[in-house]
């Protein structure tokens, strides 16, 4: 009967090994796949709240006065503008005697659940009739706000 | 005697070496994806991402499923973002997919085997994000690759 050679023996073995360690190597590989999704958020509006009203006005007179503006988002904002104001007519006082100019600047981050207070002037009109005496003027605001994160 | 001569003549060796030939990618046919282990499953787990805003970066949890009986190491895993679409389902074309970026796999996760593995891929969504990704839902479609360790 034919011998196998030590050398045969050895190629023929080492060969085996490398062939089939290739194989096993290549042959033990997966891919996955699937399917998902992520969504965003909604945004709240905020709502402007009277704070400190300033000292009395009188004709041709101003003052400051502040304003609290909130964040119900989950998420940082910062105010871009503040609109001019233009009061509501008042026990016979009539409407827009009081005014407010939009602010030159509404700087600061307001934090996500957090508020922040602006400071606005107020000018009374010069011919203010004597029925807007001892009166509070409530001038309507919009704000207009972006996130900030 | 050389105790080599008591070996295997060449043709038993060659019928052990084709066995192992033989033996060696029968997994690959008795496998889903013909590429040597199933194809593993990726899906969201349920309830755990983070509602994306301009700027934010948030977390989505993933489940990766082994179908095999031995553990597997999956290497890679991405997700492709596709267009939103709103609460009604139909579609959002002025909130591009490109909105929203979610990372790769950052590093390797064994998986057992007929077991699961949970892991966080990061979320972003651009700060220029528009208004009009509001509220919507971008879908994922995932891959990956594994190996058996």
């Amino acid at each position: 009967m034919r011998k196998i050679s030590k050398r045969s023996a050895v190629v023929l073995g080492a060969a085996g090994v490398v062939v089939v360690a290739g194989v096993a190597y290549a042959a033990w590989s997966s891919s996955g796949a699937g399917t998902g999704s992520v969504s965003s958020t909604t945004s709240v509006n905020s709502a402007i709240t009277p704070g400190s009203s300033g000292t009395a006005l009188y004709p041709g007179g101003g003052t400051d006065f502040t304003v609290t503006i909130d964040n119900p988002n989950d998420y940082p904002v910062v105010v871009t503008g503040i609109s001019a104001g233009s009061s509501d007519e008042v026990n016979g006082c009539a409407a827009g005697t009081v005014t407010s100019a939009i602010p030159g600047t509404t700087p600061g981050t307001i934090a996500a659940k957090g508020s922040r207070t602006y400071t606005l002037h107020a000018t009374m009109n010069a011919n203010a009739g004597d029925a807007c005496k001892s009166q509070t003027f409530t001038l309507p605001l919009t704000a207009t706000l972006a996130s900030n994160a | 005697m050389s105790r080599w001569r008591f070996g295997v003549p060449a043709g038993a060796l060659a019928a052990v070496v084709l066995t192992w030939f033989a033996i060696g990618p029968a997994p690959v046919a008795n496998t889903a994806n013909g590429n040597g282990i199933k194809q593993f499953g990726i899906a969201d787990v349920p309830g755990k991402a983070t509602a994306l805003f301009p700027g934010a970066t948030g977390t989505r949890w993933i489940r990766l499923a082994n179908a095999e009986n031995f553990p597997i190491l999956v290497q890679t895993v991405t997700a492709a973002v596709g267009k939103p679409a709103d609460g009604r389902g139909r579609p959002v074309p002025a909130c591009p997919a490109t909105s929203v970026r979610v990372d790769a796999l950052p590093r390797p996760v064994p998986v057992a085997g007929n077991g699961t593995a949970d892991v966080a891929l990061t979320t972003h969504m651009l700060p220029g994000a528009p208004d009009a990704c509001r509220s919507v839902t971008f879908p994922l479609t995932y891959t990956g690759t594994a190996v058996k360790p």
